[in-house]
């Protein structure tokens, strides 16, 4: 008797505290990058290649958010394409922020069409936060 | 015998608490974003009016943390009065690092009533991220 209750606690605790811990770990490392600088792309897509390298298995998923004034340079479609390659090898997403989009009058259409548009950079970054991504601004 | 399943039931009893506590710490969603330029106000606004809409009763706190050279504009009665506004509307505060006016040479007089001065724009954006969970973005 006294040994079947020992054992019940033991499970109880170890059971209890996996819960915890899946609480605080997800599976995969999920990474998020609000930039407002278009050049910040390159760097931002070797620190993605670079995680997934560490990461291995438990890379999720990278995205990159252009906000601000520079969406203006995302029109420069051999400049982007550079970008979009390498993103594309990376696994990386490229978004960009509508609301920027409509304030500094650049047409949706003239983006390269591999970049969503998120209709707000800042929300979508929280969005993804609250689902547990790692995010940096630069 | 007895005692034993008393026992049991204690920490069976304080496990679940325990679980609770952690659950309560964490109910609430909480944001700061920081910006140096005032008319980033609008889009930050806009964005707390939807986390609120869409965390419902989750949705905890939202501060604006203001800071930098480009921020002469917190003395523009007009212009702030629509911000603030805007601002009480969707739960938003405004706040303002004291380093940053002194630096301008901003009087505290001059600021709009609702926006409250912190010392320190970073250490109070880390305390919040360190000491209460806040989500944040730094524009």
């Amino acid at each position: 008797m006294k040994n079947s209750i020992l054992i019940f606690t033991a499970f109880f605790m170890l059971f209890s505290i996996t819960t915890n811990a899946q609480n605080h770990s997800p599976e995969k490392n999920n990474y998020v990058v609000l930039t407002k600088k278009i050049p910040q792309l390159q760097p931002i897509l070797i620190t993605a290649e670079e995680l997934q390298a560490e990461d291995a298995h438990h890379f999720g998923d990278f995205q990159v958010i252009v906000c601000g004034q520079t969406v203006k340079g995302l029109t420069d479609k051999e400049q982007m394409q550079k970008f979009i390659q390498r993103a594309k090898k990376a696994n990386v997403a490229i978004k960009a922020c509508g609301f920027s989009l409509k304030k500094f009058g650049v047409d949706p259409k003239a983006i390269p069409s591999e970049m969503e548009v998120v209709e707000n950079g800042i929300l979508y970054d929280f969005q993804l936060q609250k689902k547990g991504y790692f995010s940096i601004e630069l | 015998m007895m005692k034993k399943i008393g026992i049991l039931i204690l920490v069976f009893m304080l496990g679940v608490s325990g679980f609770a506590q952690t659950k309560s710490g964490i109910e609430k969603n909480n944001y700061v974003v920081s910006t140096s330029k005032i008319p980033q106000l609008e889009p930050i606004i806009l964005t707390a009016e939807a986390l609120k809409q869409e965390d419902g009763h989750k949705f905890g706190d939202f501060q604006i943390v203001l800071y930098g050279r480009n921020i002469k504009e917190l003395t523009d009665k007009e212009k702030m009065k629509n911000y603030v506004e805007k601002a009480k509307a969707a739960g938003v505060e405004i706040k303002v690092c004291k380093l940053s006016i002194n630096f301008l040479k901003i009087d505290k007089k001059d600021l709009h009533p609702y926006v409250k001065v912190v010392d320190h724009a970073f250490t109070h954006l880390l305390q919040l991220q360190k000491n209460k969970n806040y989500y944040s973005i730094e524009l």
